[in-house]
């Protein structure tokens, strides 16, 4: 009997203690996800690529393993679906998050940098399944065919080629994830970000620290790191052109919920952020034109002149018809995309609740429009009816 | 005697109910057939606008101009205005599709610019003029108006829509004819025809 009392009162402090560590892990997560980037005070360029690298290596406390890569409990914590399914990656489709060996219809670890393009040949790649192999902010569970059909491609842009649809267990097409031509791969327009904010983590981070200004490769075993460049992955004549690609990419493609669920997820797993999600505008700071206001702010995404676009992007949506006649929604919609299409990407990012409201604006006029354009085409169809010019070789 | 007198009198004055009755009512057999001949006249060319009105500053105009190179010949040029679908990357509020269609003794021959579906749209018959298919006729040499009450069979197919008028002034042929009425979502739509000799 005193055994039972005994277990049962440990259990409840077993119980008490998690969930106070719970509470406060959580509530460290989201005060410390918030601080992460305090260190940082370049602004730009190599210096601001360094101190990253220095802060994603310094804060990656635990590497995972490959096989922690196919755990269904890190995956449905990672790459959430719906009913308890996990978001395949090209295709944002629900899969079964049951590991089933890879099978067809059921997914794979995909490196999204591929290994054998891990270093300037596939006999001398930076990694396998490990390190930056077995990175969780890098592995992304894709459908198998999807994944052999991306295959060793690099990235790239085309026109043609031929389209990767993605398949479920029955063989049955779901819809496409892709698209491959001469050794390229092309995601879909809704992954090119993803992809590009991947590339960029893994350069910043595995790049050893005297290739990108930093001071330390942390603690992860010297093995893992060495030299990569962009054009490795991204189907280019040059670096700068590759640069261009995934700056374009990450421009058109902006960082979503899912991602930044992701980061959170990983980043509670082992210990460090993708910082080309939490700020997309250091991408632009550091390869492209761009710059980061305020240095010293540390690095609130805030880019110059940014807070006057946002407010001219605020007050277009906020001036929105949405119950006037459709020239008016129109007029109004198109004024509010105009500034939006001025916005870069951190200002997008910051701007992503009057984002969805002009998105809500404009499937409501579409739908409007829409239905218009039924009745107008049913009645141009009787009034040519009516007219009767096939009859008799003239009305 | 007097009773014939009675007779003969009521029988004029009944024989001039029916001629005033005649002269005002509209001539139904011989007014609807002059207007299914003109109707059904060789015109050199017939210019239809159809324009769809949603609301104050809304609407959706489309052109088809018939011209008639040879009897058994139509061309149809077309210029047909829908609304443009935006994004967040743009739009454009209105999208016009033209084209030119070659229509040789009811068949499609040719068809060029973009597609309207011109195929399907032309194998019914036109209008047709009968009493029964109005109220409230009104003709004079020039003009003719009426309520449109039997909507299928004045246009050859069934169409959801209310309140439906026809005008239309003419000479020895029709010079135009207008149909107006409300769509069944509440816009108002015209039929204009333009025609030339």
């Amino acid at each position: 009997m005193q055994k039972i009392r005994r277990f049962f009162i440990l259990s409840v402090a077993a119980v008490l203690l998690f969930a106070v560590t719970s509470a406060g892990h959580f509530l460290r997560l989201s005060a410390t996800a918030a601080d992460y980037y305090a260190g940082i005070t370049a602004t730009e360029g190599d210096a601001l690529l360094g101190q990253l690298h220095d802060l994603i290596t310094t804060t990656h406390t635990r590497y995972t393993s490959y096989k922690d890569c196919k755990n269904p409990t890190y995956v449905k914590k990672t790459d959430p679906g719906t009913g308890g399914a996990l978001m395949e990656f090209y295709a944002h489709e629900n899969l079964s998050s049951s590991w089933q060996g890879a099978a067809s219809g059921t997914w794979n670890r995909e490196h999204v940098w591929c290994q054998s393009l891990s270093g300037p040949s596939k006999s001398n790649t930076l990694w396998g399944e490990s390190g930056g192999g077995s990175d969780l902010h890098h592995i992304r569970p894709t459908e198998s065919r999807v994944n052999s059909a991306r295959g060793n491609n690099k990235f790239a842009e085309f026109s043609g080629g031929s389209t990767v649809t993605y398949r479920d267990a029955s063989n049955t097409v779901i819809g496409p994830a892709g698209a491959t031509s001469g050794g390229k791969f092309e995601p879909l327009d809704f992954a090119k970000g993803d992809v590009a904010r991947i590339v960029m983590y893994v350069y910043t981070h595995y790049n050893t620290y005297s290739n990108v200004h930093g001071t330390t490769n942390g603690r992860g075993n010297s093995n893992y790191f060495g030299t990569l460049k962009f054009t490795y992955v991204v189907s280019a004549g040059s670096e700068d052109a590759a640069i261009a690609l995934l700056l374009k990419w990450n421009e058109l493609d902006p960082v979503d919920s899912i991602e930044r669920t992701r980061n959170d997820a990983v980043y509670e797993i082992q210990g460090n952020r993708n910082p080309f999600i939490d700020h997309p505008e250091y991408a632009e700071a550091i390869w492209g034109d761009g710059d980061i206001g305020g240095g010293g702010d540390g690095g609130g995404g805030d880019i110059g002149g940014g807070d006057a676009e946002n407010a001219d992007f605020h007050a277009a949506v906020a001036a929105l018809v949405t119950d006037g006649t459709l020239a008016e929604r129109f007029q109004s919609i198109a004024a509010a995309v105009a500034v939006y299409r001025k916005l870069t990407p951190a200002e997008k990012n910051v701007a992503q609740t009057d984002i969805a409201t002009l998105q809500a604006a404009i499937d409501a006029y579409n739908e409007a429009a829409a239905a218009y354009n039924g009745v107008a085409e049913q009645m141009n169809g009787a009034a040519l009816s009516a007219s009767g010019v096939l009859c008799g070789g003239g009305i | 005697m007097k009773n014939n007198l009675k007779n003969v009198l009521a029988c004029l004055a009944s024989a001039s109910l029916l001629v005033l009755f005649a002269a005002c009512a509209p001539r139904s057999t011989d007014t609807y057939k002059h207007l299914n001949d003109m109707f059904s006249a060789h015109y050199s060319e017939i210019v239809l606008t159809v324009t769809n009105t949603f609301d104050e500053d809304t609407s959706l105009t489309s052109v088809y101009t018939f011209s008639y190179p040879s009897a058994e010949n139509v061309v149809i040029h077309y210029t047909v205005e829908s609304f443009g679908a935006v994004s967040l990357e743009g739009g454009t509020e209105k999208v016009t599709r033209t084209g030119t269609a070659l229509i040789t003794d009811g068949e499609l021959i040719l068809s060029t610019g973009d597609d309207i579906g011109i195929s399907e749209s032309f194998a019914k018959k036109g209008l047709t003029f009968r009493a029964d298919c109005f109220e409230n006729a009104e003709l004079t040499n020039t003009s003719f108006s009426a309520d449109v009450t039997d909507v299928a069979l004045f246009l050859g197919s069934p169409l959801s829509c209310s309140g439906m008028k026809v005008s239309a002034a003419f000479g020895s042929a029709f010079e135009s004819l207008t149909v107006s009425f409300a769509a069944a979502d509440g816009s108002a739509v015209e039929f204009c025809y333009e025609f030339t000799l």
